[in-house]
């Protein structure tokens, strides 16, 4: 699901083309096309990325962006929600950026203050009248568009205005910020929790949130209630056993293995690796994260004395792969990363990358997208309502001699 | 009436020195070939002084041309700017990623995101009051840029540019030396 | 070849003084002449009569005073006369009191009248007139212009120093004084104008074998000067290839002589010069006399500068037309013929001359000659005739200004429309105040007035002549401000003189006795001369030229 980000002001509406961390030396600008050109808001938006006065860091774990955009923007503060929105978006994966094609298309305005509340702006129908061509191309491409505003500007919007700009698309009015991530998925930017529900409140009722129509959401709901029939748990536990803070030094984790007697998969049928994402020499993993750098891939081998890990601080993911002989039923995972028994989801600033099949391999990923500072747990789940397959996965495991 | 030869030589005189006079400004007005009008000192002032008036093409052109004109451009950057850097040492080799002198410091960072692009970092010293608002580059040959600043952030200036431009290019060379006014 | 056909369109080369001073003159700021055309040429007679010893004592002042005003920048000199606007009076003065507000100097020796400001610092104690200002700043932008900024500004650093001293200031101006002196004596073109001063007395010499004075100059005279002097391929002749350069010279030669030769005939001759036996002219002296030369010459200046130029008088085509008649006073009615030639002749010329640098083939240059001039003398009349029906329109929408605004520039204004103005309604009192006659001339002026008058009817033809005007201070909400005011109150004098040039020279013109009859069969036997002459100057010169050089 790629979702395209517009930023409505009164000359029309803005795409955010690129979204990528910088170098943390400098600072954060909005440039135009993919130009040298810095757009003048540039200190606004490094004021708003940037601790402690700005609110991006704080959910995504790096200080500088570079933020590329087709149009200017020339002056106000009603880009924050779209620019924050599209900041949580790509550390989901979900922003669509330069020539993707969008599932989705969100409009937003809004001024964002730190407690996360949406201010409401002015100029609301010039900017929804500018936006006339942008709404009907995408009705013609068939691509959903979302309008999000504060919900004081919404209340303000008349039916026959609604009319006028042609918007049978969904009309969203937010107090706050986490009204619409729920709405649309993304990892909460208060809790750290991803929401998978999605809103089913029809439009014509009344309230500052309305409705999606859209029919993928419809079949997304259907597909949870289905893969909530689990079954088995596949547990990998990973602890490091050493002091809290070790940024830079090696740390040998402990490795609980896997109990024998829990799994009963042959070899042939399945395999299973763990991997370590880690941020190469000089960077760190929001460069990572952002696609600025690749990552230095490390495997871990399971056994006793190899399933270790090394410096916590450079570690920026870890990715699990199920690779399938054949095409099993469907396999769903989870992970829990905890710290004496409190989840760290949210202080990690963790984002879960759900599956991806590439053939007869699946997988999943956890990203740490702030330097890691504390020893945690993580402990990796997989479900599936078939039989075949629960009987398969557990006799792998045994075969590798755990 | 009297004739000229019955004037002393000292009415001639006169004569000739008010001729003379007259003949010395008589032509003001007379246009002149206009590329080949000489820089005013206006010209020179404002674009010193003037950081959103953009650099004439004239005076760029003449500078290169003019040693005088050079000269004084020279003296006048450096009386209303309020930091020089001079020209690097010449132990110094290679392309230069920073100009430092005192607090005063001008840094290139290359940009992680677009690799033809690099940002230009103006580090100014703690007791600044007024921030700079035009940036000059000088060479010895006379050729010079011009670049207004945008408002520093906590005592920082950040331009962002292509790797290639002159800019850039000046920067890195030992031979220019850096004005902020 | 091309450099030896150069001399035939540089004519008028100019000398790097002349370069210098029209630099200064052009120099604009915020789209506008930085120096009025009049303070342009009062900067050129201090040069060229070298009498720049006082100005420059003041500018030292001045200098101070701007440093003064400041002190907090170090580019305050620079600040004061190039980035405080156009050099006029009132942009100085708001310049001086905005900084003196900033810096909180009410207080530091400064004090402000509506003229002047004055400065008292220990055994400093002077003032500065805002209307002597603009002269200081032009004379500062030819110093910067001829010496260097650098150069000046090493000299200007001693103001900077402490304790400021009378002493000191006096220093700084010997030694720009100095600087100056050195630099103008290689500038100047004094060898140049020396050559040509004695051609042309040598001329009249040979012309009048028994003696002659500034009578002497007449259109033939000049005619046959030009004819010789101009073919004769020497740099020395350089200044007469042109006939209108031949016309500027022998003016100034014919006022030059008038003048020497009235102050002879005043018997004033023993107080020309300091040093009567050493043929020294004192520069100041010199100054002088120029000043008196040129105060006819300043007329269509006045209107370009403060507080006339506020109004559009003349639109550009106007005064570039009237320029060289204006300029040329009453000697344009004494050489008619020669001004109607130059005005005539010269457009064809720089055609020409135009041709040549694009490198036209000869044919082409040889049609062009044969093409004659664009308009004839009686075309160039028609024209003179339109400027003063203008002129007129316009001293009658100034009449209509001034009496708005009961200036009492209306009155002579009005008696210069109408010599036979019947006043006599303003004698309703035996003996009127001074006044109650204003106030009665204005009452009756005013449109509804009672009784028609003969000014009431002079009032309306003012009204009808201002409607019918759309320029540039014309416009009723333009015309109840002051400077507006004071500039049609200055205006209206000059184009009462302007007038009074035009009628003179169209009069005189028209009793011309021509050598060819009238003014149509002078045309015709005119535009054979020259073209003669411009076949031997730009076809017959550059054959011979290019033959010289051939292989």
């Amino acid at each position: 699901m790629k979702i395209r980000v517009y930023i409505a002001t009164t000359e029309g509406p803005v795409k955010i083309q690129r979204l990528a961390a910088e170098d943390p030396e400098v600072r954060s600008v909005i440039c135009l096309n993919g130009t040298s050109e810095a757009l003048p808001i540039s200190p606004a938006y490094d004021a708003f990325v940037r601790k402690p006065t700005g609110i991006v860091e704080r959910f995504v774990g790096h200080p500088v962006f570079r933020m590329d955009v087709s149009e200017r923007i020339t002056e106000g503060q009603s880009w924050q929600l779209g620019v924050l929105i599209a900041h949580l978006l790509k550390f989901e994966g979900k922003l669509a950026e330069k020539e993707e094609k969008p599932d989705q298309v969100i409009w937003l305005t809004g001024e964002v203050n730190q407690a996360l509340e949406v201010k409401p702006v002015e100029h609301i129908d010039q900017k929804l009248l500018q936006s006339a061509k942008l709404f009907s191309a995408c009705k013609q491409q068939n691509i959903p568009v979302m309008v999000v505003m504060a919900a004081a500007n919404h209340s303000q919007l008349t039916q026959s205005g609604k009319n006028s700009f042609h918007l049978d698309q969904q009309i969203m009015g937010i107090d706050t910020v986490t009204q619409l991530t729920d709405a649309i998925s993304l990892m909460h930017p208060t809790t750290g929790k991803t929401v998978t529900q999605v809103m089913a409140t029809p439009s014509s009722k009344k309230g500052t949130s309305s409705t999606t129509t859209n029919p993928k959401f419809r079949k997304a709901i259907f597909a949870t209630f289905i893969l909530s029939v689990s079954i088995l748990a596949l547990s990998l536990i990973v602890t490091p056993n050493v002091s809290s803070i070790l940024p830079h030094g090696e740390t040998i984790s402990t490795i609980t293995p896997f109990k024998p007697n829990e799994v009963n998969v042959t070899n042939e049928l399945m395999e299973v690796r763990l991997i370590e994402l880690r941020s190469p020499a000089h960077s760190n993993c929001a460069a990572v994260r952002f696609g600025n750098v690749k990552p230095t891939l490390n495997e871990l081998i399971s056994g006793p004395d190899l399933f270790h890990s090394h410096e916590i601080s450079t570690l920026c993911g870890i990715r699990l792969i199920v690779k399938q002989s054949k095409m099993p039923a469907d396999i769903n995972a989870s992970v829990e990363v905890t710290h004496a028994g409190t989840n760290l989801r949210r202080t990690l600033q963790t984002s879960f990358i759900k599956k991806r099949r590439q053939g007869n391999e699946l997988q999943w990923q956890i990203n740490f997208d702030r330097t890691i500072r504390r020893s945690f747990t993580y402990s990796w789940n997989l479900e599936t309502d078939s039989e075949l397959t629960k009987d398969k996965l557990n006799r792998r495991i045994l075969h590798s001699g755990y | 009436m009297s004739h000229w030869h019955e004037w002393s030589p000292h009415e001639q005189k006169l004569a000739e020195a008010i001729y003379s006079a007259l003949d010395g400004f008589t032509n003001l007005g007379a246009a002149q070939d206009p590329t080949q009008r000489r820089i005013d000192f206006t010209t020179l002032f404002r674009c010193v002084t003037h950081p959103e008036e953009p650099f004439p093409a004239a005076l760029q052109k003449q500078l290169t041309q003019d040693p005088k004109l050079r000269e004084d451009f020279h003296h006048l950057l450096k009386k209303c700017s309020s930091y020089h850097i001079p020209r690097a040492a010449a132990a110094s080799s290679g392309d230069l990623t920073e100009r430092t002198v005192d607090q005063f410091r001008i840094r290139l960072r290359p940009s992680r995101v677009e690799s033809d692009q690099l940002y230009i970092l103006i580090e100014l010293p703690d007791e600044t009051t007024d921030s700079p608002s035009t940036l000059f580059l000088y060479d010895t040959q006379g050729g010079c840029l011009k670049q207004a600043l945008p408002a520093p952030q906590e005592r920082e200036i950040q331009l962002l540019m292509n790797v290639d431009n002159p800019l850039v290019l000046g920067l890195k060379d030992h031979n220019t030396e850096i004005f902020l006014r | 070849m091309e450099d030896n056909i150069y001399w035939l369109f540089e004519a008028q080369k100019s000398s790097e003084f002349t370069n210098l001073l029209q630099l200064v003159s052009e120099t604009e700021i915020d789209g506008e002449l930085k120096f009025t055309p009049s303070i342009s040429r009062e900067l050129g007679r201090l040069l060229v009569c070298r009498a720049y010893a006082p100005t420059l004592l003041e500018l030292s002042h001045l200098v101070v005073m701007a440093q003064q005003c400041s002190p907090t920048q170090p580019d305050a000199l620079e600040r004061f006369f190039w980035d405080s606007g156009p050099a006029r009076p009132n942009v100085f003065r708001a310049y001086i009191e905005k900084q003196l507000k900033l810096e909180a100097l009410h207080s530091g020796g400064f004090s402000l009248s509506n003229d002047a400001v004055c400065i008292k610092h220990q055994d400093i104690d002077f003032c500065i007139t805002y209307s002597r200002m603009p002269l200081l700043s032009a004379l500062m932008e030819f110093l910067v212009t001829s010496l260097g900024y650098r150069i000046l500004d090493d000299v200007l650093q001693l103001l900077s120093s402490q304790p400021l001293s009378k002493k000191l200031i006096s220093d700084t101006a010997n030694q720009l004084s100095r600087l100056l002196y050195d630099f103008l004596k290689s500038h100047l073109p004094t060898v140049q104008t020396q050559k040509n001063f004695n051609h042309l007395i040598g001329f009249l010499k040979s012309t009048y074998p028994r003696g002659f004075d500034q009578n002497s100059i007449n259109d033939d005279l000049l005619l046959n000067f030009w004819k010789e002097s101009s073919d004769q391929v020497s740099e020395n002749n350089g200044d007469f290839k042109t006939f209108s350069s031949v016309y500027q010279r022998f003016v100034q030669l014919y006022r030059s002589l008038e003048h020497v030769g009235a102050l002879r005939n005043l018997t004033f001759a023993t107080s020309i010069g300091n040093d009567r036996d050493a043929g020294e002219i004192d520069p100041g002296d010199l100054l002088e006399h120029v000043e008196q030369i040129e105060s006819s010459g300043d007329l269509l200046d006045t209107l370009q500068s403060p507080p006339a130029e506020s109004i559009k008088f003349l639109n550009n085509r106007e005064h570039s037309r009237l320029d060289r008649l204006i300029k040329s006073g009453h000697i344009a009615s004494k050489l008619p013929l020669s001004l109607l030639r130059s005005e005539v002749f010269e457009p064809q010329r720089t055609r020409l001359t135009q041709a040549l640098r694009d490198k036209v083939d000869k044919k082409r240059i040889t049609m062009l000659i044969e093409e004659g001039p664009e308009e004839d003398y009686n075309s160039r009349f028609v024209l003179f005739e339109k400027d003063k029906s203008h002129i007129e329109q316009v001293r009658y929408a100034s009449l209509y200004v001034l009496l708005q605004a009961e200036h009492h520039s209306a009155i002579e204004l009005a008696l210069a429309l109408n010599p036979d103005l019947d006043l006599h309604h303003l004698n309703t009192d035996n003996n009127p105040a001074p006044d109650a006659l204003l106030s009665s001339f204005f009452k009756m002026a005013t449109k509804d007035s009672k009784v028609e008058t003969d000014l009431s009817k002079l009032a309306d033809t003012a009204y009808r002549a201002f409607k019918k005007i759309a320029r540039k201070g014309f416009h009723d909400d333009e015309i109840s401000q002051t400077d507006i005011i004071d500039g049609f109150a200055v205006g209206s004098d000059v184009l009462n003189n302007l007038k009074s040039q035009i009628d003179t020279f169209l009069q005189t013109a028209s009793q011309k006795s021509l050598p060819n009859g009238d003014w149509t069969s002078q045309f015709s036997g005119d535009r054979q001369i020259f073209a003669k002459q411009f076949h031997k100057l730009y076809v017959e010169a550059e054959r011979s030229q290019t033959s010289e050089n051939s292989p």
